[in-house]
């Protein structure tokens, strides 16, 4: 019975209604499945296109330009991150465009009309730019005067990119990104800053304004100086802070360079040379200082000079490291290698008497000549009163290749060794046939052009005891690996002759050295000009100290001195004892002159 | 079968659902063990994906504290060299403060033993 009954429940089953009510679902279903797999299977990019350009984010992960420290870690170049506007024309102008159209639908103009009207629209367009305040306040941040700014905020809306200023301070950035202006964008850039100016801006260089190295150590280490920027993928969430990292590139970091310059050295040479150039009214001047234990540079300066920061006003002629790339001819101060020669074939001893009369002399239909008849003089004399005579007797005797040979060891006709860029190596040819009178012009200084930083290397070299070493201008843990080219006891005989040079008598009679002694050598060449040698002069003092154990090699020049003065001592002699003086005090050197008070401690004298 | 017969209610044949699935996950223990870490490690999961968002979130703004030091740092680096300049110390130490370089016969070398 209960059988029957249920039947009798069920009867008021439809099939027709079921299948289409199970059609019906099901095809629901398989809608959203097929729908389902569309999106994720057969188009998936769509999707996940647009989940990116909501959450993904690509971030630079910018990195400076390596420091330049000097030998005791002072910063000479420091890059600090600026700021560049520029603006996008086009899309100020779709901006401004955008923001008529919708100020004309609030208040109930047709705005569709408006859009096709093309010249009611610019007129708009204009009107708005013009009341709107921001673009004032841009142009006063800017500095910038406001029909100028608006050449090139509006003058031409085709176009997509024209710098508004480059490298504003980030607080300045800040208040432009806070006007919120359409169009207006910025980009992080870097600056290069020398916060020691022209005084070190002809050994630095310096970069253009995309920060690669152009000049100077800035372009010899432009690869070690430049590091790679990072780039970083990843999701944001809605408050914009990163929530996944999906890709990583690390920033590589650059090098820094560590030079052997000693920028307190380097002031001083700096000062001291800038007021020689300026009191002698010099086309120029260098001054090198150099350190005889180690080959390291200690300062390097020029004048004129530039300010590295500002540009504007430095013309090529002040650009240019002399140093290292004006040749003259040394003149006087390269006798003692004259003398050297000498002593070092052997034809002449410590205590050879030269006779120099009558002060005159015939070589190959040419005059070797003193200023005055100095009759019979010892070596010591010959260098205190720079006789041309004396030296051209000495080198007379001794073999030219030998001559030759030597002045091409110290290194006279090949670089310094610093890599520096622009660096000459001089003009001095040793391998062609010389006459007598050549050698005898090469003994006092003709006949050969070396520049500042040569002439330094040689008397580092005589400084050292005879042993050359290249020039540096890194910081090195180790001396230079220098070479002996000359016997030690020669040197020293030489160097205490040429102590004779501030004595009474000498040519540098009245430059004052303070509590050091000091051996050096004056120069006064004529400048060559085409068919002879001009009216123009050269000025060297050269040098080396002190001569008890010397440290250090100072060459200064001065180029064409304009004033009465012309003779090396008078022009460059005061700069030449402020720098050595100062350097070494600096260096904290003993005084080894007997003018200075001396106290022994621990000494029986009680 | 007297389990099911247990929970079936007294006046009618229809099972307790809830009780029967209820038994059901005791019966199968291992299962009911399953179930119970997946639960755990499902918000673990959720947990830690949280915490290392917030890790993720502080390193962003370190190493953006970071770069906005190491700008603060290069500006102030700036100022200090441009007041430690060479010729601006000499110029304070000479005139406003009289000093002056010492001369030779201002000196006293001391030689130690």
């Amino acid at each position: 019975m209960r059988n029957v009954q249920r039947k009798k429940i069920k009867s008021n089953f439809h099939r027709g209604r079921f299948i289409i009510v199970c059609f019906c679902i099901s095809a629901v279903f398989i809608g959203l499945a097929a729908r389902a797999a569309y999106i994720q299977i057969i188009k998936p990019d769509l999707a996940i296109n647009e989940s990116n350009k909501r959450t993904l984010r690509v971030k630079k992960l910018h990195v400076q330009r390596g420091m330049i420290f000097d030998r005791s870690g002072k910063e000479l170049a420091v890059s600090v991150p600026v700021v560049s506007v520029y603006v996008d024309p086009k899309a100020l102008n779709e901006g401004l465009v955008a923001k008529v159209l919708k100020q004309a639908k609030k208040q109930g103009e047709n705005a569709k009309l408006l859009a096709k009207n093309e010249l009611l629209l610019a007129k708009r367009v204009k009107e708005h730019y013009q009341q709107d305040i921001r673009w004032q306040e841009l142009a006063d941040v800017l500095r910038v005067k406001q029909n100028k700014i608006d050449r090139r905020l509006v003058g031409d809306p085709t176009k997509r990119f024209i710098y508004l200023q480059r490298q504003i301070t980030p607080a300045v950035a800040d208040y432009i990104k806070r006007l919120k202006l359409p169009g207006i964008y910025l980009i992080d850039e870097s600056k290069r800053y020398y916060p020691a100016g022209e005084v070190t801006a002809h050994v630095l260089g310096f970069t253009d304004i995309d920060g690669k190295g152009i000049e100077g150590m800035e372009k010899l280490f432009n690869k070690a100086l430049t590091g790679t920027d990072g780039r970083r993928t990843y999701r944001k969430d809605a408050q914009g802070r990163e929530v996944e990292i999906l890709d990583e590139r690390e920033r590589v970091e650059p090098e820094s360079i560590n030079l052997s310059i000693d920028q307190r050295i380097q002031a001083i040479a700096y000062k001291a040379l800038k007021s020689a150039v300026l009191s002698y009214k010099a086309t120029s001047g260098s001054a090198m200082v150099v350190d005889v234990k180690t080959g390291e540079i200690l300062a390097m300066v020029n004048s004129p000079s530039f300010n590295p920061n500002n540009l504007s006003n430095a013309m090529p002629h002040k650009r240019r490291n002399r140093a290292i790339t004006d040749l003259f001819e040394p003149g006087s101060t390269v006798k003692p290698l004259a003398i050297l020669a000498g002593l070092e074939y052997g034809t002449i001893n410590d205590n050879e008497i030269v006779n120099t009369s009558p002060g005159y002399m015939r070589m190959g239909g040419s005059m070797v000549r003193d200023p005055r008849n100095n009759g019979k003089m010892t070596l010591r004399q010959i260098i205190q009163k720079s006789s041309n005579m004396g030296v051209a007797k000495i080198t007379k005797e001794v073999p030219k290749d030998f001559v030759v040979g030597l002045y091409e060891k110290v290194g006279f006709g090949e670089d310094t060794g610093t890599n520096m860029i622009g660096e000459t190596s001089g003009l001095f040819t040793p391998r062609r046939r010389w006459s007598d009178f050549e050698i005898a012009t090469l003994s006092f200084g003709y006949a050969l052009a070396i520049s500042t930083a040569q002439l330094a290397r040689f008397y580092a070299t005589l400084g050292s005891g005879g042993i050359s070493r290249p020039l540096t201008i890194l910081k090195q843990d180790e001396p230079m690996h220098g070479e002996r080219i000359m016997a030690q006891k020669n040197v020293h005989a030489v160097l205490e002759m040429m102590e004779s040079v501030f004595e009474k008598g000498g040519t540098a009679p009245n430059v004052k050295l303070d509590g050091y002694r000091v051996a050096a050598k004056t120069g006064t060449s004529k400048k060559a000009i085409a068919g002879g040698y001009g009216d123009e002069y050269v000025n060297y003092f050269a040098g080396v100290g002190p001569v008890s154990d010397p440290r250090l090699s100072i060459v200064v020049m001065v180029n064409e001195p304009s004033g009465d003065e012309y003779y090396g001592a008078t022009t460059t002699g005061p700069a030449f004892s402020e720098i050595m003086s100062g350097a070494l005090r600096i260096l904290n050197v003993a005084p080894d002159l007997n003018t200075v008070a001396m106290t022994k401690i621990g000494a029986d004298h009680g | 079968m007297d389990i099911k017969s247990s929970v079936i209610k007294k006046n009618t044949r229809q099972p307790n659902l809830f009780a029967e699935i209820f038994k059901g996950f005791f019966k199968e223990k291992i299962v009911f063990l399953l179930l119970f870490l997946i639960f755990i490690t499902a918000l673990a999961v959720v947990q830690v994906t949280h915490a290392s968002r917030q890790e993720l979130i502080l390193q962003d703004q370190l190493l953006q504290q970071r770069d906005d030091l190491d700008l603060q740092w290069r500006y102030l680096l700036v100022e200090q060299e441009f007041y430690a300049q060479h010729v601006r110390i000499e110029e304070i130490a000479k005139t406003k403060l009289q000093m002056k370089r010492p001369q030779s016969k201002d000196e006293q070398v001391v030689i130690l033993p």
